[in-house]
């Protein structure tokens, strides 16, 4: 018994599967193809089948033609060309959201130095612990003089004692 | 990226005002024939095609060099033109009546202003009529069909380059493409 003939593209229908089932399969499948061959990609083999079928088939060769000329007329469209007023029209509208800002090179560009930022808080937190530990107080507040007493520890006392009463 | 374009893409985000003004040059008519076929109305094509570039000179920072400058440029073009399809999609904001006029006039002006190719007076209506006819057919289409068939055909971008812009395999972009231009093919049998 015959299999299928693989050698034609897409695979020809086995002996005894209904004809027109099958045929409406196989012009499905050559439509499936018709990108592929518009555009070169299928193998010499499948290509040359495909020729084959579309030069004994009425129906998709009228399919491939109605397809190629729609394709080719989309690359043969008039490529449109921005208006004259174009480039200053897209420059101005840049200034006017910018606040005429946008233009020109800034110091650190657009984004937030953030390493340099965090070496800054890094040395001024290390500056505060040094003061810190050097300040007797533990604080940074001003240290005011001790008082001195009102009299030396060992002064005798200013006011008189009263003298022992007499028996 | 070749070593002029690395250069390029540093003056662009120095703010280097003569990159950027080189670059639209270089870019408007790609960018705005993309918007022009995707919308079907200059007025809304040149909008959204100054729109592309502002978010470029936005966001150029954000370009990391793993694609050629021009993917990333169709990248930004098509993510706008999507919204800006939904968005007037919304806004009930194509008037079929004003679409049509629209095309008439921009077909007609486009068409006859064309200065690649002189035609004869025949040859000009019909290719006015064409310009019409396909540019119809082209916005009727769905917006996944749409996009794959002004890059393909209308741009003329390899299918990697489809595949990288819509982060969609390669295989996926060919499947989808095929059944646009059938689809195309289809409304087109309408007027012919």
């Amino acid at each position: 018994m015959a299999g299928p003939d693989t050698t034609s593209f897409p695979p020809n229908p086995q002996p005894g599967a209904d004809r027109r089932g099958a045929g409406s399969e196989r012009h499905a499948d050559i439509e499936q193809s018709f990108s592929d061959y518009y555009e070169g990609l299928l193998p010499d083999r499948e290509r040359e089948a495909m020729a084959a079928h579309l030069a004994g088939c009425e129906a998709c060769r009228a399919g491939y033609e109605q397809f190629k000329s729609a394709v080719t007329a989309l690359s043969e469209l008039h490529k449109m060309t921005a208006p004259p007023s174009f480039d200053s029209t897209v420059e101005d509208t840049i200034r006017r959201r910018s606040g005429g800002r946008f233009f020109g090179r800034k110091a650190f560009g657009d984004r937030v130095p953030f390493e340099l930022l965090a070496v800054v808080v890094l040395v001024i937190g290390l500056a505060i612990w040094l003061l810190l530990r050097s300040s007797s107080t533990g604080s940074l507040r001003y240290q005011d003089e001790p008082e001195q007493p009102a009299f030396a520890p060992g002064a005798r006392d200013v006011v008189p004692q009263p003298a022992p009463l007499e028996q | 990226m070749t070593l002029r374009e690395r250069r390029f893409i540093r003056k662009l985000r120095e703010r280097d005002e003569k990159a950027f003004r080189d670059m639209v040059e270089r870019y408007r008519d790609q960018v705005y024939n993309t918007t022009y076929r995707m919308l079907g109305n200059r007025e809304e094509a040149e909008d959204l095609a100054q729109e592309v570039f502002i978010t470029v000179f936005k966001s150029i920072d954000s370009f990391r060099g793993e694609s050629k400058f021009s993917t990333w440029l169709y990248r930004i073009t098509v993510n706008h033109c999507k919204n800006r399809i939904k968005y007037l999609a919304r806004r009930h904001d194509r008037d079929q009546r004003e679409y049509d006029e629209n095309v008439t006039r921009d077909g007609a002006e486009a068409a006859l202003t064309a200065p690649a190719r002189p035609r004869s007076p025949d040859r000009q209506l019909e290719g006015v009529e064409m310009e019409q006819i396909l540019q119809r057919c082209i916005a009727e289409l769905d917006d996944d069909h749409r996009i794959l068939i002004v890059l393909r055909d209308i741009q003329d971008l390899s299918y990697e380059e489809i595949g990288t812009i819509t982060s969609l395999p390669e295989g996926t972009v060919k499947s989808r493409l095929h059944r646009g231009r059938m689809a195309l093919r289809k409304k087109m049998q309408k007027y012919m």
